[in-house]
């Protein structure tokens, strides 16, 4: 079939459309991913670890996409930050994907252990943290929301401390033998793997900041650099003797 | 669309281009992002300082050094973006610049991993009440580090063996199981409070090393332009 | 003159205006030669006193023609927006897509699918996937599960349109969520019936077996317990199914008036000497003022006693459960909250389910019988009163009963007569 030269908007639209369905697809294994931890359901567990094959095809492709773009079109700014943008999420929507086949390798690990309802209710309210965190990051994306974005990075704070609650409770487990070594360690790292979902949509967030308003959360940093640079400049102007020291 | 082999970073840049001025901003392009990975090393260093001895003033000058560390990454940021703009690049130029893009972002990611470490000193008593789960921290950081390292040197080489190997691996994640499994046979009243901070500096240190592999993945697509290699940045 | 002016005044506007109808006449032969031939007649562009008097003729004919189009023209309108009206009646999504893949028509319920986020998109991404099969000629037809939240499973399919020179596809999307959900209950029903009963009778042949040949005094007498135990167990259950079918068949609730503070003191009292052996204690907090509803003091006695009896036995030694009466404008509210073990959020839609077991190993322990939420569910619908489940696992439940209040003793008479029409 000849493929009909698209125009540079159709592709960025495509482009856009592919990111949403590859956050869906994240945002779908996340509960997933949790059920078959808490229902012992090992055939789940195996579906997800196949699954996430088509989330990987998914992200090579937009990735490609992009660099098709960046090599026949030559957008400018705006588009460019578009694009930019793309190939940065894709990174950390497909590492949120692996981590939720983390968990799901680990609950093949933990296959056959009880854990108390505490733990269980803790894991459930984690997840959906982190799945809320990711679906408002994408919504973030979409409508293009730069404020959005930026206030992700504070709502994670209840996922933080939800983790922490998490890590007493396994200490809590482990310490009146509810749950072995074994059992414990694999909890604990499973916890962190939704701290970790919870990070990767903060880091979207702040890539559509960044998309919409060129701004970044680095570029914080380095004005403080100049401030500080123009600032040791002038003590040096004024008194030689001081600021010989490098970057202050 | 053919792919090119790569020995050595000049080959990065078309040899026939006549936009002389063009090559050079390519190399210096490539350079500047090594400088970027060097000043993100010298911070893991104090980070291993620091979570060796929790000395403040040594957390004091990673914390300046970070702020260079930003400026950096939005500077060769910009200057991507104007060669993008300016160039319209194509195949390996183009793969060249989208890997800064990609790799300063990762370098800066474990350069903020490697501030959240130091920033711990204060805290610093709490991480070594555990003497097992502490060597196995400082085990754990030296892994961490050598990957990022081999990462670091596998750009400046462009070692496709070596990019290969970095990405791939395993060491830190076995060493942080080990981690977990120090803290819970620890039976002290402060067992949470150690475990939480524990858990934060190993946590950091797991994804140094996480984004090492990335950087690995990053640059061996960057060498190869084998699409498949992308797909493997899979862990 | 002047005549001459205004007569030719008009007939220029009148030619144009004639011009522009015949445009519009155009599909219209008959009509159109019928204007045309008039003009000609006319002569236009030497139009006299007397033409225009002609005209007049022409003219009512000619509005008579426009009345006639606008009227055609409105029932084609109005036979489209009834087909359209009627398409977005549908609960499922109609989208029709051209030989390209893209939309040229959609009903309302598939609008969240079109330029969709999160798991609408991915429904959307598998229509355009069975787009690209149908196009070639195929029907295609696909189940998704998505687990949300909310979880919910949707079929989508495409037809190839019967194609007349252009090709088209034809896209449903249907969610067959309760569909499922139904089916999950009455295969689950037989079931879990099946296993509660056929458990303790099971059991009790096989004690009575083992009774027959055993001569140790000891062994008979704690298989003789055992035996006791379950025929209990079978006791309870068919006491509790008597009591669902009861307030089954009811539907209604009388028109006493009940004061649910009284009811709730009473529940808790009848369950005292469950409490403190489980070692949970009960607390009541009874509103200030009389809480007084519309129903049947015996339903409502049931029910407020199972949501007691579930949260002492869901809770752990030592913890408490707090039983509240309380009202709020023209309600009163009856909350029953433990700190036990919690309900798992994917089982709280089904807990009233007949038989429904979160954990079957817990619940065989505690011994309920699986039916006390069911009768809670329908003894709260008899009283056209609302029931809301908030749950954690590991924090516990709270159960909010809300009824309609009956305001001192000015009965509401809405109220009555609704309640009469259900009697």
């Amino acid at each position: 079939m000849p493929e009909q030269r698209k125009t540079f908007h159709q592709d960025l639209d495509e482009i856009r459309d592919d990111i949403v369905r590859l956050g869906a697809l994240v945002g779908e294994v996340i509960p997933r991913g949790t059920d078959v931890l808490l229902t012992n359901n090992m055939h789940g567990a195996q579906a997800i670890i196949e699954a996430d094959d088509e989330l990987d095809d998914l992200s090579l492709r937009i990735e490609e996409h992009c660099y098709h773009v960046l090599a026949l079109q030559q957008p400018m700014a705006s588009d460019l930050r578009s694009i930019v943008t793309g190939l940065w999420l894709t990174g950390e929507l497909e590492r949120s994907g692996d981590l939720m086949v983390n968990v799901a390798k680990g609950a093949r690990r933990i296959y056959g252990v009880t854990l108390d309802p505490k733990l269980r209710g803790l894991i459930e309210r984690m997840s959906e943290e982190a799945s809320r965190l990711m679906k408002l990051a994408l919504d973030a994306y979409a409508e293009r929301n730069a404020s959005l974005g930026v206030a992700i990075d504070d709502i994670d704070d209840a996922l933080d401390t939800l983790h922490g609650d998490y890590i007493e409770a396994i200490f809590e487990s482990h310490a009146t033998h509810d749950i072995g070594l074994q059992a414990s360690v694999q909890l604990a790292l499973i916890g962190r793997y939704y701290e970790r979902i919870g990070d990767h949509a903060v880091n979207i967030g702040q890539r559509v900041q960044y998309m919409v308003t060129g701004w970044l959360p680095e570029q914080t940093g380095a004005a403080r650099l100049v401030a500080r640079r123009s600032l040791a400049a002038e003590i040096k102007a004024e008194d030689p003797a001081v600021g010989t020291g490098h970057d202050l | 669309m053919s792919v090119r082999k790569i020995t050595s970073p000049g080959d990065l840049v078309e040899v026939r281009n006549i936009r002389q001025q063009y090559t050079s901003e390519l190399e210096q392009l490539a350079l500047q992002v090594e400088l970027m990975g060097v000043l993100v090393d010298e911070n893991l260093e104090r980070m291993r300082t620091v979570l060796h001895s929790g000395d403040v003033k040594v957390a004091e000058e990673a914390i300046q050094t970070d702020d260079r560390i930003d400026a950096m990454n939005v500077s060769l940021m910009e200057r991507s973006y104007e060669l993008l703009r300016r160039e319209a690049p194509v195949a390996s130029d183009l793969r060249l610049i989208v890997s800064v893009l990609r790799v300063t972002a990762e370098l800066e990611r474990i350069g903020d991993l490697a501030l959240r470490i130091a920033k711990l000193a204060p805290e610093h008593e709490l991480l070594t009440r555990v003497p097992t789960s502490f060597d196995i921290l400082e085990t754990l950081a030296g892994h961490a580090v050598s990957q990022y390292r081999d990462a670091l040197r596998s750009w400046s080489t462009l070692d496709l063996a070596l990019a290969e190997r970095v990405a791939s691996e395993p060491e830190v994640a076995l060493a942080s199981r080990h981690l977990v499994e120090a803290l819970l046979a620890y039976e002290g009243p402060d067992a949470v409070v150690v475990a939480l901070r524990t858990m934060v500096a190993g946590q950091a240190l797991d994804r140094i090393a996480d984004h090492s592999a990335v950087l690995g993945a990053r640059i061996r697509y960057l060498i190869t332009g084998d699409p498949d290699h992308l797909a493997a940045e899979v862990r | 003159m002047n005549t001459v002016i205004v007569s030719a005044l008009i007939s220029a506007v009148l030619a144009a205006a004639l011009a522009t109808l015949l445009a519009r006449f155009f599909w219209n032969r008959a009509q159109r030669n019928h204007v045309y031939e008039s003009a000609m007649r006319l002569g236009l562009d030497s139009a006299t006193e007397n033409d225009l008097s002609r005209f007049g003729d022409l003219l009512s004919a000619v509005e008579r023609s426009v009345r006639d189009l606008r009227s055609a023209n409105h029932e084609s309108d109005e036979a489209s927006f009834r087909l359209q009206a009627a398409l977005d009646a549908l609960p499922v999504a109609v989208m029709v897509f051209d030989g390209e893949g893209l939309v040229i028509d959609s009903n309302l319920a598939s609008t969240p699918f079109l330029e969709a986020r999160h798991g609408d998109a991915l429904v959307g991404a598998a229509v355009n996937d069975l787009v690209r099969i149908a196009n070639s000629g195929q029907e295609a037809s696909t189940v998704i599960e998505l687990f949300g939240p909310p979880r919910r499973t949707v079929v989508v399919s495409t037809l190839p349109l019967p194609a007349e020179g252009r090709p088209g596809v034809v896209a449903f999307v249907e969610d067959i969520t309760e569909r499922k959900q139904l089916e999950a209950i009455r295969t689950d029903l037989v079931a879990n019936i099946s296993h509660e009963l056929k458990t303790p009778v099971g059991a009790i042949g096989l004690l009575a077996e083992t009774l027959e040949g055993e001569n140790d005094q000891v062994v008979v007498e704690r298989l003789a317990s055992r035996i006791h135990t379950e025929a209990m167990r079978i006791a309870q259950i068919i006491e509790d199914l008597i009591e669902l079918s009861r307030i089954e068949s009811i539907d209604g609730a009388g028109s006493g008036t009940v004061d649910l503070n009284d009811v709730a003191a009473d529940a808790v009292e009848r369950l005292r000497a469950a409490a403190s052996q489980a070692g949970v204690e009960v607390e009541l907090h009874a509103s200030s003022s009389e809480a007084l509803i519309i129903g049947e003091r015996r339903q409502l006695l049931s029910a407020i006693g199972n949501l007691i009896d579930n949260a002492i036995k869901y809770s752990d030694p030592g913890t408490t459960v707090e039983v509240t009466v309380d009202r709020a404008d023209t309600e009163v509210l009856v909350r029953v909250a433990d700190h036990g073990i919690g309900i798992p959020t994917r089982d709280i839609d089904r807990i009233f389910e007949r038989f429904y077991r979160v954990d079957q190993a817990r619940s065989r322990k505690t011994g309920g019988t699986g039916l006390g939420l069911a009768i809670v569910r329908h003894a709260i619908a008899n009283h056209d009163a609302h029931i809301e489940v908030e749950s954690r696992l590991g924090e516990g439940s709270v159960f909010l009963l809300r009824f309609q209040s009956v305001v001192d003793d000015s009965i509401d008479d809405q109220t009555i007569s609704r309640l009469n029409e259900r009697a």
